[in-house]
């Protein structure tokens, strides 16, 4: 499951050197880059996660890899091809209630299939039975929970079978709990559907019950790649469990000292420069 | 029963309420005709407009007797079809210079220019180039409803979340698939807005237009009224013309409600 792509099956997904070139700070008018010479290659069936503290560029990575913004140089293939612009063989989970509210449940997953109506409303339904929504097909979006929102706009990306799935934070607005049965709906879509899934999060627990390896992002890099060995199904009562979040944490302490946060962690660092100790 | 789930009493109060304030205004127009506190020939009696109003709707004995019919139908057309050019205009031009920072920046100078030119001032130019009557009257409406129509459908397109459009276009949907299944769904509530501003302005410059010797309308009505010195008959189209506006108003927005989820489930 940590195989890297490097061997046998051509990755699904993989990304070269790639460079966002610079975000602008309006407030004090200085330039930094967001990611420089990224690479990344994700295999068949994998859930890898980018773990990375705020700031670190894990959502313009995300938007890259969708399309919904371009790099300024580098390439993002899907399986052996460059892609540029948006597409339903990258679809996103995104942290925000992404729900079209002028369109019913149903209708909101229905919204990329493609053929007759009463097909579409069949494969809409049936996607809806399996993140546990069955009989919800007609309500609107703001009839229902922000939980219920997350499992619709998983419904509506999993319905599309996209090549590789992207998840920003999906359920970083979400309750403890909620939280947690989103992961094991999530994982067991995953595991049914062999869907390949990148995922990224600021929460090592979130990781470590998640990923096969999780990619460490710093100073607009990958600074680690820790495979997480863990079986599955995983539980939060394993007694590898937490010492594998806690070797997560400590490494994620470490580059995030090594190689700054981001943009707003620099800013940070250069402010402190000029008091004297 | 708690104050979510309205009463029967409650709904009836507001089935009635709408009607509260006009019951009233009625009430005290017929208290100061009754009382005599205004000369008739200043404010004639509610019950002498409902006469003459019966006289133009119906026909009968006397001046424009049985006009309502023709001169509404011919005060209709022409509101529907200047509302109809400024929506046709307004709306796409509206959305895209909402859109695409190019067209915005083309034609916000002198959309906003050409704006604070008041209609009235455009009465003498249209009676130049149109003359006295249906195209005059038309052209006024239809650039006075483009304003609002145009303005309100770039500040719905200009709010559509990105969120939105990323997530469409993700899942699949092409340029014209953008536009009519996300942007305009998520610019309703302001396109909405528009035409419904839109369609009141068309009827006051529909009045103006046909102020000036047109033959018929309820703009001409009333300007006929005046010249016969029928006070009642001048309220009468008044009257006519509220009930119209608010009509084509519940119209509009029920078609809208009709033919657009986007528009009919606002949460």
């Amino acid at each position: 499951m940590s195989d890297n792509g490097q061997t046998g099956d051509p990755p699904v997904l993989s990304v070269r050197d790639l460079t966002m070139g610079f975000c602008h700070n309006s407030q004090n008018g200085r330039a930094a880059p967001v990611l420089s010479g990224l690479s990344l290659s994700v295999s068949r069936g994998e859930l890898v996660c980018v773990l990375g503290p705020s700031g670190c560029g894990k959502t313009t990575l995300l938007k890259i890899l969708a399309g919904f913004a371009a790099g300024s140089a580098g390439q993002v293939l899907v399986e052996g091809s460059p892609k540029a612009g948006p597409g339903p063989d990258r679809c996103m989970v995104f942290q925000e209630d992404a729900l079209f509210p002028w369109l019913t449940v149903g209708e909101n997953v229905a919204f990329g299939l493609t053929g007759p109506r009463k097909e579409k409303r069949a494969e809409a339904e049936r996607f809806l039975s399996l993140v546990g929504l069955s009989g919800f097909s007609g309500c609107l979006p703001h009839e229902i929970s922000g939980g219920q929102k997350q499992r619709v706009a998983l419904a509506r990306v999993f319905a599309l079978s996209p090549r590789v799935l992207l998840m920003d934070e999906p359920f970083g607005s979400l309750d403890a709990l909620t939280r947690r049965a989103m992961w094991d709906l999530l994982l067991s879509l995953w595991a049914e559907l062999s869907q390949t899934i990148v995922f990224v999060t600021h929460d090592p627990v979130e990781a470590v019950f998640l990923a096969d390896r999780v990619l460490l992002l710093a100073g607009g890099r990958f600074r680690r790649e820790i495979p997480v060995n863990l079986p599955r199904p995983r539980s939060r009562k394993d007694f590898r469990f937490f010492p594998a979040v806690t070797g997560l944490e400590e490494a994620l302490e470490e580059v995030s000292r090594e190689h700054g946060g981001g943009v707003g962690e620099k800013r940070k660092i250069r402010a402190d420069d000029g008091v004297p100790s | 029963m708690d104050g979510s789930t309205p009463t029967n009493g409650r709904r009836r109060l507001f089935a009635w309420l709408p009607w509260l304030l006009p019951g009233l205004g009625l009430l005290a127009w017929w208290a100061v005709t009754r009382q005599g506190w205004a000369p008739p020939y200043l404010l004639p009696s509610p019950g002498q407009v409902a006469r003459a109003g019966k006289v133009y709707v119906l026909g009968g004995q006397g001046a424009m007797a049985g006009r309502f019919l023709p001169d509404a139908a011919a005060s209709l057309s022409r509101v529907f079809t200047g509302f109809f050019l400024a929506c046709a205009l307004g709306l796409p031009l509206g959305l895209l210079s909402g859109r695409l920072a190019l067209v915005n920046r083309s034609l916000s100078t002198t959309v906003n220019a050409v704006r604070a030119v008041p209609g009235i001032a455009l009465l003498p130019l249209a009676l130049a180039w149109f003359g006295i009557g249906m195209k005059t009257t038309v052209f006024l409406v239809a650039v006075a409803a483009f304003f609002p129509i145009y303005l309100n459908a770039q500040a719905g397109a200009r709010g559509a979340p990105g969120l939105w459009l990323d997530s469409g276009a993700m899942m699949g949907a092409g340029r014209a698939g953008l536009v009519f299944r996300v942007l305009v769904p998520a610019a309703m509530p302001h396109v909405v807005t528009g035409l419904r501003l839109g369609l009141g302005i068309s009827w006051a410059y529909l009045v103006l237009g046909e102020l000036t010797g047109v033959p018929d309308g309820l703009g001409a009505a009333i300007m006929d009224a005046r010249m016969l010195g029928r006070l009642d008959l001048i309220l009468v189209g008044i009257l006519l013309i509220a009930v119209l506006g608010r009509l084509s108003d519940r119209v509009l927005t029920l078609g809208l409600k009709t033919f657009f989820a986007s528009a009919r489930r606002l949460p």
